[in-house]
């Protein structure tokens, strides 16, 4: 699609156009947070290839834009024969919830392709000795995310997990639930914490949410042998505030 | 603190917690213009004083960014333009080095953050505004034509059916007095139109809606 201007010798074409037709963008996207604390990541994005490669010139990354180390949450990616997949270090940055990473591209024209993909950030707060103090400024971060308590939650539906792992005191598996509804308010993340029969262990991630999808799942690897539970904050997002509900 | 004299003390700290001298370049009742030695991470703390007593402190932390790379991605023609002038208000040629693409020349310049004018006597440059605040890359077009318009953004909030409806925003270079209209159309990869979307008025804003089908 592209805008034309009309001058004396009639129309001409301008370089104001966006290809509207359909390209495929990689669908192996990973997003990796090496910084173990809430609030916190160190980003990396992984990339495989797009089945239609030859169309592409420039891959564009964006992130959330918060304040953090640096200051440029954007990358770009030259497309090259030569990568079997591609992979760019961010570093360090702020994370809030409801964050994701969006995947854009630039065909061989220069003119960007209007499909994107995104990705839900998963925050790892390994690092989290106890339940996220949510009505206050909870992590060092420069900017500031108290949230309100939201109220009764209704308890998912259809919550469970399964060791696949065989080796004795070692646990790994999906978790899931159905995500109940609640508009309108909406979930955008949930908090997960390994507890035993009295209290937090640890904090395990920040699995943000994209959509409005019914199935939550997420794969839990490393769960401590003493973890007698999964314990889960949902946090919810209503009227542009964050709203924090009763770990279930 | 209504009827109390008292005076305000900044301390800056570096990553490690070690206290780094401060110059203070001018100070007022409400604001403070501080010198950061250099590029690093920071935690700048404030204290209100009175009769050498700290009566409140508060805290803030803050980065400041050096020099960093940053690439503008020129499409448009293969061949490096000789005379591309990079430029800020205080700098005003900025020394690149180029690399051909495929498709396009990236030009790279090592510089702090802050918003760069990109020019040539040959090539009219167009692209979006170039301030590595937000950006470390930057997409443009060069052309030779008179006249140039360059998207700022769009929105398509239906496109079922055939139908397409959104919001776009662009803005054009060059003498807009010349220009008589505007068409939005579909064209295919080898530039054919085949569907003339709509009219567009002159403003810096257009808006369609439901309705402008095309195939």
């Amino acid at each position: 699609m592209r805008i034309d201007i009309l001058i004396d010798q009639g129309y001409v074409s301008t370089n104001m156009a966006v290809r509207i037709d359909q390209v495929e963008l990689p669908d192996t996207i990973e997003l990796l947070d090496a910084d173990p604390r809430a609030g916190w990541l160190d980003l990396t994005v992984r990339f495989g290839k797009s089945a239609d490669e030859s169309e592409i010139a420039l891959y564009k990354i964006i992130t959330p834009r918060h304040a953090g180390v640096g200051s440029t949450y954007t990358a770009i990616v030259e497309a090259n024969d030569q990568e079997e997949s591609y992979e760019v270090h961010f570093g360090g940055m702020e994370t809030h919830p409801g964050d994701r990473v969006i995947l854009q591209a630039y065909d061989r024209d220069g003119y960007l392709i209007l499909t994107h993909t995104a990705r839900p950030v998963i925050d790892v707060m390994t690092a989290q000795s106890g339940l996220i103090e949510y009505a206050g400024c909870y992590a060092e971060v420069l900017e500031c995310k108290p949230a309100d308590e939201y109220g009764t939650y209704p308890e998912p539906s259809g919550a469970g997990f399964e060791d696949e792992d065989p080796t004795a005191g070692s646990r790994t598996g999906d978790l899931e639930w159905t995500v109940p509804d609640v508009s309108p308010a909406r979930v955008i993340a949930y908090d997960l914490y390994y507890a035993d029969g009295e209290s937090i262990l640890r904090g395990e991630a920040r699995v943000n949410r994209i959509g409005d999808g019914e199935q939550f799942k997420f794969r839990l690897t490393n769960v401590p042998q003493n973890a007698e539970y999964v314990a889960v904050v949902p946090l919810l997002t209503q009227n542009g505030e964050y709203l924090y509900a009763d770990p279930f | 603190m209504p009827g109390k004299q008292y005076s305000t003390e900044f301390e800056l700290f570096g990553v490690n917690g070690d206290s780094i001298p401060l110059n203070i370049l001018s100070m007022g009742q409400n604001f403070a213009r501080i010198e950061i030695p250099q590029p690093g991470a920071y935690m700048l703390v404030v204290r209100l004083v009175s009769g050498g007593v700290t009566q409140d402190e508060d805290y803030g932390r803050f980065t400041i960014a050096g020099p960093q790379l940053v690439n503008f991605y020129i499409f448009g023609t293969d061949q490096v333009i000789g005379d591309l002038n990079i430029r800020t208000s205080s700098n005003p040629n900025i020394n690149w080095t180029s690399v051909q693409g495929d498709g396009f020349v990236r030009y790279t310049i090592e510089h702090i953050q802050t918003c760069f004018s990109v020019g040539s006597n040959t090539w009219l440059i167009t692209g979006p505004s170039y301030c590595s605040r937000e950006e470390g890359n930057f997409v443009a077009h060069a052309t030779q034509a008179e006249i140039d318009t360059h998207l700022n953004d769009i929105k398509i909030d239906t496109w079922a059916d055939g139908e397409l409806g959104g919001t776009l925003w662009f803005y054009w270079f060059g003498d807009s007095g010349v220009i008589d209209d505007y068409r939005l159309v579909v064209v295919d990869r080898n530039g054919t139109v085949h569907s003339n979307v709509c009219m567009i008025d002159k403003p810096d804003k257009y808006e369609f809606h439901n309705g402008h089908a095309f195939t």
